[in-house]
């Protein structure tokens, strides 16, 4: 039948880090032992790839199992059934399957593994302006500074003896991403033309580099190989879908006929049996403080807009109200339509801005130096109706980022305020000092 | 010399290194003997940027061994070489450059020359046309090469790589043209359907994903409208000016509205999450994943595999973007930093918690780095009249 080559098909197209045996997969619509435990070591590989983050210990799996449940539960996985699965491992395997079909669909998970992992033979560079990894690597950070009783005295020189460098750090990086700029324009411009695939046009340092000494790019070229394989495996297993889609939906019919359904009525009174408690929860609690905050910066604008369109109607209305023959004789109902379709225009603008954008892609992307003409053809001279690259354009990254920037900006401004007024506060309460604010 | 003075050091040395690096893939061995008897005869002049040497086929593979292995020589030399006055030469080095490799080829050669070393010929010895074929080492050694410059545009990918390459390409083409079948489709999407029935009844309108790539959306947005806001307070000369700024600041409004409306729901929902929270996730603390895509992409799960690029047109574009993407790095951390350092140094000044000595500058320390990001001081000045 044309099940296990789907199967199969579809093992070989997830990443060589997180790739099943067909078997697995069978042992685990069959509730097979050790069948559980597997999966969730699965699951767990999967999910990190996506998420990111520090890979627990290969016997951890009390730890990967609060993971894929964390996970499942952030992309909206809402079978109460996986969530109550015990936390050694032992049992489950069905559920476990059924969550990992479900994350096939929801998250495409193929497509997007096989994005993420793409061999890189190109200078890469990310454009997106999420929040850099740093809140991860600091939880090994604090490994490092040592600990402070409450009893020690730290001497807030240090401290800033310690921003000082942290200043020094930050230029001294800038001055080497520029260096690399410099170097990286160079290579491009200088191999311009020599790259036979035309969208790129020109070598990439590794490439450059490839050109000179291609006895240490074996590896390269054994990992574009076994990708496409992969790709290739993709290709397969999007021929026999349907038939996998099917077999998961025998797993459904068998647990309802199996499953009772008083436990879900029990997991309801469960459930809302906890208390809300977004104190105790960081993702919670982080969430809502962002909430809070962009809530009131929106209210203070609402409130600003509201003093301001009271008066500036006022005003209007008093200078219409003596003029309005004039004003229809010179046409103005006509002239006020037009202004009424710019700004419309105008704000539309401002609402595609706001409005979450479905090309914005994360994760790397290769840099490219291209004129300003468009390259008319794609790479393989066929046509094709979309194209075969997504391409981002500089210009429009750094008009984003500058959008963040000034966000971001607004905010430490709005926090060292804040600060300013609680230190005026505090300087009233010292004696004998004024502050005389630079 | 200070820690200080040996990081600006090391710095300095990997600036250079790295221009070294530039440097070697100008000093490119003859690969293919197809290329070189061709550009011997070519490189023969000395361009006035740029090193330019001429090669000597005969000696082929065994020259560029001890090519490197002077510029190794030279490289791991260099490093005493580095004196106090070199760092002041630091600009140089990092500066954009006009021409080709000039610039840092020649600052290299400066710092390589005030050691005076004799590899620092480097450069200037090719000025002579034919390098006398005398001893490799040691002696003014002209590394024969020729410029990434002159000959970049007809380099080639070596076979076995272009053929992987190549093979790749393809299949990522067909896999991004590769359409969903009906069939698929539809089963899919019916198990989907029925799996979702056995969900939890009443599920929040926003996963925890959603609600966290809604909020990245509108992080920027009060930003942005303060911005229209701003422009639109200027006074306006003329009738239609001053109704078209009417408008605008209505549409404003309405935006303002619905995003504080959007906000609501996106509270509720965070609250109804928790509520489903299964009671382990605490320790796994923040599950943000890193740069999950939105779930509009997951219809388009093909347009994923279209081959990411990102095109900049000029040298300065492309520094700018570099520049950008640290200062927006930058902000995050400092943001992250001044919330810690609140939350840490004002209950100290608050509850005075201090011996009392050190009040005065224990304050303006901390307003020098909370209010000022440490850049500036404010002056304290003892209240005479007090007494």
């Amino acid at each position: 039948r044309a099940l296990p080559a789907a199967v199969g098909a579809l093992c070989r197209a997830l990443p060589p880090r997180a790739r099943p045996a067909p078997d697995t997969l069978r042992r685990a619509r069959f509730d097979r032992p050790q069948a559980s435990l597997d999966f969730w070591r699965l699951l767990y590989a999967l999910l990190k790839q996506i998420h990111g983050g520090k890979w627990a210990e290969s016997d951890d799996i009390d730890n990967q199992i609060r993971f894929v449940k964390s996970a499942l539960w952030y992309h909206g996985y809402g079978r109460p059934e996986l969530y109550r699965l015990p936390s050694d491992g032992s049992a489950g395997s069905r559920e476990l399957l059924l969550a990992f079909s479900w994350l096939l669909h929801r998250l495409s998970l193929l497509e997007q593994l096989l994005a993420r992992n793409r061999v890189k033979t190109g200078d890469e560079t990310s454009v997106c302006t999420c929040e850099d990894d740093l809140l991860n690597s600091q939880k090994g950070l604090t490994e490092i500074v040592p600990e402070y009783g409450p009893e020690d005295r730290v001497d807030v020189r240090y401290l800033q003896w310690l921003n000082g460098r942290l200043r020094f750090q930050w230029r001294s990086l800038h001055a080497q991403h520029q260096e690399q700029c410099k170097l990286l324009h160079k290579i491009h411009l200088f191999t311009s033309g020599s790259h036979m695939d035309q969208t790129l046009g020109h070598f990439s340092v590794t490439e450059t580099d490839l050109v000179r000494q291609p006895e240490n790019y074996k590896q390269l070229v054994q990992l574009l190989e076994s990708e496409t394989m992969q790709l290739e495996a993709f290709l397969e297993w999007k021929q026999l879908e349907p038939v996998y889609w099917q077999w998961m939906e025998t797993v459904l019919d068998n647990m309802a006929e199996e499953g009772n359904p008083c436990e879900s009525q029990d997991a309801h009174v469960e459930r809302s049996g906890l208390p809300e408690v977004t104190s105790c929860c960081p993702w919670a609690g982080s969430l809502t403080e962002h909430i809070d905050r962009l809530s009131r910066d929106l209210m203070a604008l609402r409130d600003q807009l509201q003093k301001l369109v009271t008066h500036r109607k006022a005003a209007w209305c008093e200078k219409v109200k003596t003029r309005e023959e004039e004003l229809q004789k010179e046409g103005f109902p006509a002239t006020a339509r037009k202004i009424q379709e710019s700004v419309e225009l105008r704000l539309q603008d401002l609402t595609y801005l706001c409005a979450p954008r479905k090309n914005r892609a994360h994760g790397l992307r290769r840099l490219v130096l291209r004129s300003k003409h468009p390259v008319s053809k794609s790479g393989w001279g066929r046509s094709v109706s979309q194209e075969p690259v997504s391409a981002a354009g500089a210009a429009e990254v750094i008009g984003e980022l500058q959008v963040r920037e000034a966000s971001l900006g607004r905010e430490l401004k709005q926090l060292r305020e804040e600060c300013r007024r609680r230190l005026d506060g505090i300087a009233e309460g010292l004696d004998g000092v004024i502050c005389v604010t630079p | 010399p200070s820690p200080k003075e040996l990081e600006e050091l090391e710095l300095l040395n990997k600036a250079l290194e790295k221009a070294l690096k530039v440097r070697k893939i100008i000093l490119k061995t003859p690969l293919e003997a197809q290329g070189a008897t061709g550009e011997k005869s070519a490189a023969v002049k000395s361009s006035s940027k740029g090193v330019a040497c001429k090669q000597r086929s005969s000696h082929g593979t065994a020259v560029s061994a001890s090519d490197r292995g002077a510029c190794a020589a030279a490289e791991s030399q260099k490093t005493p070489v580095l004196s106090r006055s070199a760092l002041n030469q630091q600009q140089s080095v990092s500066v954009g450059d006009s021409a080709g490799g000039k610039n840092s080829v020649a600052a290299g050669r400066q710092l390589l020359d005030a050691g005076k070393k004799s590899c620092g010929s480097l450069g200037e010895s090719s000025r002579k046309e034919n390098a006398p074929a005398e001893g490799v080492l040691g002696g003014s050694t002209s590394p024969c090469t020729v410029t990434l410059q002159e000959k970049g545009r007809q380099l080639k990918l070596p076979l076995p790589y272009w053929k992987a390459y190549s093979r790749n390409s393809r299949a990522w083409e067909r896999c991004r043209l590769c359409q969903t079948s009906a069939d698929a489709a539809a089963a899919r999407n019916h198990f989907i359907e029925r799996i979702q029935t056995t969900f939890c009844s009443p599920m929040p309108a926003f996963s925890p994903a959603e609600i966290e790539e809604e909020l990245k959306v509108l992080q920027d947005v009060p930003s942005l409208l303060s911005q229209y806001v701003e422009a639109e307070t200027a006074d306006h000369p003329t009738l239609q000016r001053e109704y078209e700024s009417l408008l605008t600041l209505e549409g404003l409004q309405t935006t303002v509205s619905q995003c504080l409306h959007k906000l609501q729901l996106l509270q509720t929902a965070v609250e109804s999450q928790m509520r489903l929270r299964p009671d382990c996730a605490g320790d796994v603390g923040s599950c943000s994943p890193a740069c999950v895509p939105p779930r509009g992409q997951t219809c388009d799960g093909a347009g994923v595999l279209a081959v990411p690029l990102l095109c900049y047109s000029s040298f300065q574009e492309l520094r700018d973007l570099f520049a950008l993407k640290l200062q927006v790095s930058m902000l995050h951390q400092e943001i992250a930093l001044q919330k810690v350092m609140m939350a840490e140094l004002l209950p100290v000044l608050e509850s005075q918690r201090y011996p009392e000595a050190s009040a005065a500058q224990l304050y303006r320390a901390t307003y020098t780095q909370l209010c000022e990001g440490g850049k500036q001081f404010p002056v304290l000045v003892r209240d005479e009249l007090a007494d």
